[in-house]
C-alpha cells in the first residue's frame, strides 16, 4: 500500500527529479468509497430476477392482444386492430401537443423578461439578482410531478393542471438557461447605444434581443421536446394527454395499447429531436 | 441561399437611408401573430374547464401545512428512527440510486460511444450506434421503470437499473461527440515513438477524453438526481413513493419535510458538481 502514495525519483544528469504527486489516486479512492458506501442505502429485500417476464412484456407490447379461449388455445387480435388504435390516437396526441404548446408558450413569454431581470450585465442590482436566482433555483428543485399533483389538487383532473405544471417547469428552466446565455453576450453594442443616449428598453430591443433571439428559438424547441416527454409522467397523476391514455391502458393490462402509444410517442420525439437538431445546427452555423 | 444582387449605388442622405431601412418588423410581426393565433386557437379548442372548489381556503390550508414540516420525519427520530422510513435514509437512498446508476451508465456508455464516434468506427458502425442511442433515449423513463419493476422487483435495484439504462442514451451521445472532437496529433506522436495499443489508449486517448467524460457524467448526475425522486412513484425505490403518498393524501407536513430534504440535496449536489466541473475543464 505504501508505494501507492509515494512518489518516484529519477536520477537524470546527476540531478534528482521527483515525479509530481498525482492526486488521481486519492480522487479514485474517494470515488470508490462513495460508490461502495452508496450500496449501504440500497435495500435488496424485495429484489427478484425474472428475466422471462421482460420478454413476456415486450412480446405483449408489440403484438396484438392475445385471448385465451376455454380450450386453452391462444388467438391474437389482428394487426389491423393494432394499427387502427394507433391511428385513433391522433386526437389525444393532438391535445397533448396543444397542451405542451400552451405550456411552453406561457412559460417562455414569462421567462424572457425574467431572464433579463436575472442577468448580471443587464440588471446591475446585485442583491435583487441573487434573490431572483434563488427563487428560480427553488422552483427548479420541486419535481414537475409535485407541481402537477398540487395543480390537480386545486383545479381537478384534466388538461388545465398539466398546462400549469408545464408552464412553471418551462419558465424556471428557460429562465436559467437564458440568463446564462445573456451573461455571455457581446456588450459592445449595448455600450454604443447607451453612449448615444438610448434607454434600457431600447438597449434590450436593439442590442440584446438580436444577439439572443436565435438561441431562444433553439432552447424553446428543446424545452418543447422535454415537455412532450414529460407528458407521459404528467398523465400518471391525471393531468391529461397521452400519458393518461397510457396510464389507463396500463391499469387495464392492455399492453398492446401501451405498445402502440409508445411507438407513436417515440416517433414524435424522434421527429422533434431531428427538428431541434436542424434548427440549432442552422443557428450554430449562422453564429 | 440565393445570392442577392448588389443594390444600385445611389447617394442618399442619412434621413433617406433611415426611411428605406429593412422592414424586419413585418416578418417578426407575422411570426408573433402566428404564434399568438396558434396559442389562442389551442386555448379555445382545448375547452379548458376546472371544477369550482374553495380554492382560497385550500391554498391557505396547504400553505399553513407547508410551513409546519414534520420534524420527526425530517430528522428521522421518534417513530421514524428505526431505519428505513425516515427522510434521511430515503434521501440518501435516492442519491445512491442516482449515483450508482450514473456510474453504471457512464461505464456502459463508453464502448457504445466508441462505436458511435465516426472517426473510430466508420460510417456503418456509427449509424448502428446512433440508432441504438436514439432508441434508448426516447424510451420514456417512467414506462421503463413500470416494465422493469416486474422484472427486478420493487425497490432500489430497479431504480438503479432504470437510470443505468436510460442515461446511456444521452451520456453515450455526448461521449461520442467528445471523442469525435479528439486531437489525433498525440496518437501519431505515440505511433512515431513505437507505442503499442494499450499505451496509445493510456497516454493518447484517455488524457484527452477523460476530463470531458467526467464532466458529462456529473452533468447527467444532476439530471438523474431529479429523476430518481420521481422513480419512487412506480415503487422503484427512493423518496418518490413517500412524496406521492404525502401529496395525494394532502399530508402537507410530510410533503414539506420531503421537499426541504430534496431541495437541500439538489442544492448540495448542484454546487459540488459545478465546482468539480469548473476544475475539470
Amino acid at each position: 500500500m505504501k508505494h501507492w502514495f509515494s512518489t518516484k525519483t529519477f536520477e537524470v544528469n546527476g540531478k534528482t527529479i521527483r515525479q509530481p504527486f498525482g492526486k488521481v489516486k486519492i480522487y479514485l479512492l474517494i470515488f470508490v468509497l462513495f460508490f461502495v458506501g452508496s450500496f449501504a442505502f440500497i435495500n435488496t429485500d424485495q429484489f427478484v430476477f425474472q428475466i422471462n417476464q421482460l420478454f413476456k412484456i415486450i412480446e405483449a407490447l408489440f403484438r396484438p392482444r392475445s385471448f385465451n379461449d376455454i380450450h386453452g388455445n391462444t388467438t391474437y387480435d389482428t394487426w389491423a386492430h393494432y394499427f387502427e388504435y394507433m391511428w385513433n390516437l391522433r386526437h389525444v396526441l393532438f391535445y397533448t401537443i396543444k397542451m405542451c404548446f400552451i405550456g411552453t408558450f406561457v412559460g417562455s413569454v414569462f421567462a424572457i423578461p425574467f431572464s433579463l431581470f436575472c442577468a448580471n450585465n443587464v440588471n446591475s442590482n446585485h442583491w435583487v439578482v441573487q434573490i431572483a436566482r434563488a427563487i428560480l433555483n427553488f422552483i427548479r428543485t420541486i419535481p414537475t410531478l409535485v407541481i402537477a399533483l398540487i395543480a390537480v389538487f386545486f383545479l381537478g383532473l384534466g388538461y388545465f393542471p398539466g398546462i400549469i405544471a408545464i408552464s412553471i417547469f418551462s419558465f424556471s428552466i428557460l429562465s436559467k438557461m437564458l440568463y446564462e446565455v445573456i451573461e455571455t453576450i457581446d456588450m459592445g453594442p449595448c455600450e454604443a447605444l447607451e453612449s448615444c443616449g438610448a434607454n434600457k428598453l431600447k438597449v434590450i430591443k436593439l442590442a440584446i434581443m438580436p444577439q439572443i433571439m436565435p438561441i431562444i428559438w433553439g432552447y424553446v424547441l428543446y424545452i418543447f421536446e422535454i415537455n412532450i416527454r414529460a407528458s407521459v409522467i404528467l398523465g400518471y397523476v391525471g393531468a391529461g394527454g397521452i400519458g393518461q391514455e397510457m396510464q389507463d391502458a396500463m391499469e387495464l393490462r392492455r399492453y398492446d395499447k401501451v405498445g402502440a402509444i409508445l411507438i407513436v410517442l417515440m416517433l414524435l420525439v424522434m421527429v422533434l429531436q431531428f427538428v431541434v437538431g436542424k434548427v440549432r445546427g442552422h443557428y450554430d452555423e449562422a453564429a | 441561399m440565393m445570392k442577392q444582387p448588389n443594390p444600385p449605388i445611389t447617394k442618399r442622405s442619412v434621413a433617406e437611408t433611415y426611411q428605406h431601412r429593412p422592414r424586419v418588423w413585418i416578418y417578426s410581426g407575422m411570426i408573433v401573430a402566428i404564434l399568438i393565433g396558434a396559442f389562442l386557437y389551442s386555448v379555445i379548442s382545448m375547452d379548458l374547464q376546472f371544477q369550482q372548489r374553495d380554492v382560497w381556503d385550500l391554498f391557505v390550508r396547504m400553505f399553513r401545512g407547508l410551513l409546519q414540516p414534520n420534524v420527526d420525519f425530517l430528522l428521522g427520530r421518534g417513530e421514524f428512527f428505526s431505519g428505513e422510513n425516515g427522510v434521511p435514509y430515503l434521501i440518501m437512498q435516492t442519491f445512491a440510486i442516482a449515483f450508482i446508476g450514473t456510474t453504471i451508465a457512464s461505464i456502459l456508455g463508453i464502448p457504445i460511444a466508441f462505436l458511435t464516434a465516426r472517426n473510430v468506427s466508420g460510417k456503418v458502425g456509427s449509424k448502428i450506434g446512433e440508432v441504438l442511442l436514439i432508441l434508448i433515449r426516447t424510451f420514456p423513463e417512467i414506462l421503463m421503470a413500470l416494465i422493469l419493476v416486474r422484472v427486478t422487483g420493487f425497490g432500489a435495484i430497479t431504480g438503479i437499473v432504470v437510470i443505468g439504462i436510460h442515461s446511456i442514451g444521452m451520456v453515450g451521445k455526448l461521449f461520442a461527440e467528445s471523442i469525435e472532437n479528439m486531437d489525433r496529433g498525440p496518437l501519431e506522436a505515440l505511433d512515431a515513438v513505437g507505442a503499442n495499443t494499450m499505451q496509445k489508449i493510456r497516454y493518447g486517448i484517455l488524457p484527452q477524453v477523460l476530463p470531458e467524460f467526467m464532466s458529462i457524467a456529473l452533468y447527467r448526475l444532476d439530471i438523474n438526481i431529479r429523476s430518481a425522486t420521481v422513480l419512487g412513484v412506480v415503487s422503484a425505490g427512493g423518496i418518490g413513493a413517500n412524496l406521492i403518498f404525502a401529496t395525494t393524501y394532502w399530508n402537507w407536513g410530510d410533503l414539506s419535510s420531503i421537499l426541504i430534504a430534496i431541495i437541500i440535496m439538489i442544492t448540495v449536489v448542484d454546487t459540488v458538481s459545478s465546482r468539480l466541473r469548473k476544475k475539470l475543464i
